[in-house]
């Protein structure tokens, strides 16, 4: 790189410093309907596999976990076989025993029988909601399967991403960190969620064409 | 829904000697199937030389580059050496860029070579060593499947210096013309950024297109890259939302790879340069 670039990169880095310093940004952006860090997670009402109607403001007051879910999907499979996912419910329920978890299921091609294959198989404690158009998708922008956002008590949206920073499952259970027991913890200890975002992993959803 | 085939690659050690034997599609069951080799006979006393590994990926399905943008995760390459032999970071080829209506892939098909240097030890006897990996990666097509294999070459060392130590096999040369080579090294190139823009500009060298592939670091996200090219020079510039409480601790790095013309074989540029930590670490 030649001197010039040197330089305008050290102006560059200086000025990136006190972006970085500011980092406590406040976001004076209109409300939008669409799902948004910190701002009022969007309403929606979804079908559970039982055919019961689940909307988001049935959880007033409680914490809620969504779960972006694909039962074709590898990531998600290994996520139930190794119990990443039971554990992080289980452990979300040991800090908050209110907490409200419901997985959707946006892909257009799963049918009744494979969902109900599924949960005999992995009996979850908590109801998958059905979203074949993928509009609460769209709505969430989820993107992956798993894309795990958890909501405060007041219906703020306080984080979304990775369920773990284990993507190739090549970490020992111990060393795993995750980010949504830690956002769960963090709020009920009154903490600023961090992190707030990351990127989720995972197969993309398989939205209705 | 589609059945969806969960498979892996048989966790069996496959000897590799050498450069030799170069890759074959061992099985017609597998949708990538992986082999290693090296670019070198010989090894001599603090020589530098690369592990290869070898994808050979069904049709229409992909295996993502370190930053996969909408695609699932990259491969993940964890080598053993003998002590004292060091093992550098994975070396990536330039991947072919996919719309999808998420935004953008960047992902290999058909094959993918990856490349991981090992430099030999000073004190080097004559011998031979045994280097082995662990390869994971996710392939997708409509659906991913996970895959894994271990793969294991011996190399033959020497006390002595080896004069040409490098095999001229074609797959290894046709894929190492798609390293990157350093935009430091560009005369005319530059990379500014002000906190919130990113601006890099350099020689289009007779290319019309130019693309910008983004790096990937915890707490900093890029938004979609203007890319233009005029007057023979290209021009990128991306605004960059920076993140700290995000980067879970780790430093923040702003890269990418500039990739000049559409073909694989165009030349490609990488850059990265690590911001200061906030609390000035």
């Amino acid at each position: 790189m030649n001197r010039r670039t040197r330089l305008f990169l050290m102006i560059g880095l200086s000025a990136a410093a006190v972006a970085i310093g500011a980092s406590a940004m406040a976001f004076a952006e209109p409300e939008v309907k669409k799902a948004k860090l910190g701002k009022k997670a969007p309403e929606f009402t979804l079908l559970d596999t039982s055919g019961q109607e689940r909307s988001l403001s049935d959880y007033k007051g409680k914490t809620v976990v969504l779960e972006w879910f694909n039962l074709g999907c590898p990531f998600v499979q290994r996520c139930y076989k190794s119990k990443a996912m039971q554990d992080a419910y289980m452990k979300s329920k040991q800090w908050d025993k209110g907490i409200a978890w419901l997985a959707v299921n946006s892909t257009y091609t799963t049918t009744a029988q494979q969902n109900d294959a599924w949960i005999k198989s992995y009996k979850p404690k908590y109801p998958i909601l059905l979203d074949t158009d993928g509009k609460v998708a769209r709505l969430y922008d989820a993107r992956r399967t798993p894309h795990m956002f958890v909501i405060d008590k007041e219906g703020i949206l306080r984080y979304h991403g990775a369920i773990d920073d284990n993507r190739l499952a090549d970490k020992p259970a111990d060393e795993v960190t995750n980010f949504v027991v830690s956002a769960v913890r963090q709020l009920v200890q009154e903490e600023t969620v961090t992190p707030d975002y990351v990127k989720p992993y995972g197969c993309s959803i398989k939205y209705k064409p | 829904m589609p059945a969806v085939l969960v498979l892996s690659a048989p966790a069996v050690a496959h000897d590799q000697f050498g450069p030799t034997n170069l890759p074959r599609r061992t099985s017609t069951d597998h949708l990538v199937a992986v082999n290693m080799v090296t670019d070198v006979q010989r090894v001599g006393p603090g020589q530098t030389f690369h592990l290869a590994l070898i994808f050979d990926i069904e049709p229409q399905w992909r295996i993502y580059w370190k930053n996969p943008g909408e695609g699932a995760p990259p491969p993940q390459i964890k080598v053993q050496a003998p002590s004292g032999f060091e093992v550098g970071q994975t070396m990536w080829t330039r991947p072919g860029a996919f719309k999808t209506p998420l935004g953008p892939v960047y992902a290999y098909e058909g094959q993918a070579v990856l490349f991981v240097p090992v430099k030999a030890p000073m004190r080097l006897a004559d011998g031979r060593v045994t280097l082995h990996a662990e390869i994971k990666w996710a392939v997708c097509k409509d659906v991913c499947v996970l895959g894994e294999a271990r793969r294991s070459v011996i190399v033959e060392t020497t006390h002595r210096p080896v004069e040409s130590p490098e095999v001229a096999d074609p797959i290894l040369l046709k894929h190492r013309m798609r390293l990157p080579g350093s935009l430091d090294t560009v005369s005319g190139a530059s990379v500014t950024f002000d906190g919130t823009l990113l601006s890099i500009t350099g020689p289009a060298q007779g290319e019309k297109k130019a693309a910008y592939f983004p790096g990937h670091s915890r707490g900093v996200t890029y938004h979609e890259a203007e890319v233009t090219v005029t007057n023979d020079r290209f021009r990128v510039v991306v605004r960059v939302d920076l993140r700290p409480n995000n980067a879970l601790g780790e430093p923040m790095v702003l890269g990418g790879l500039v990739a000049l013309g559409e073909k694989l074989d165009d030349p490609c540029y990488d850059f990265q340069f690590q911001l200061p930590m906030p609390n000035g670490r």
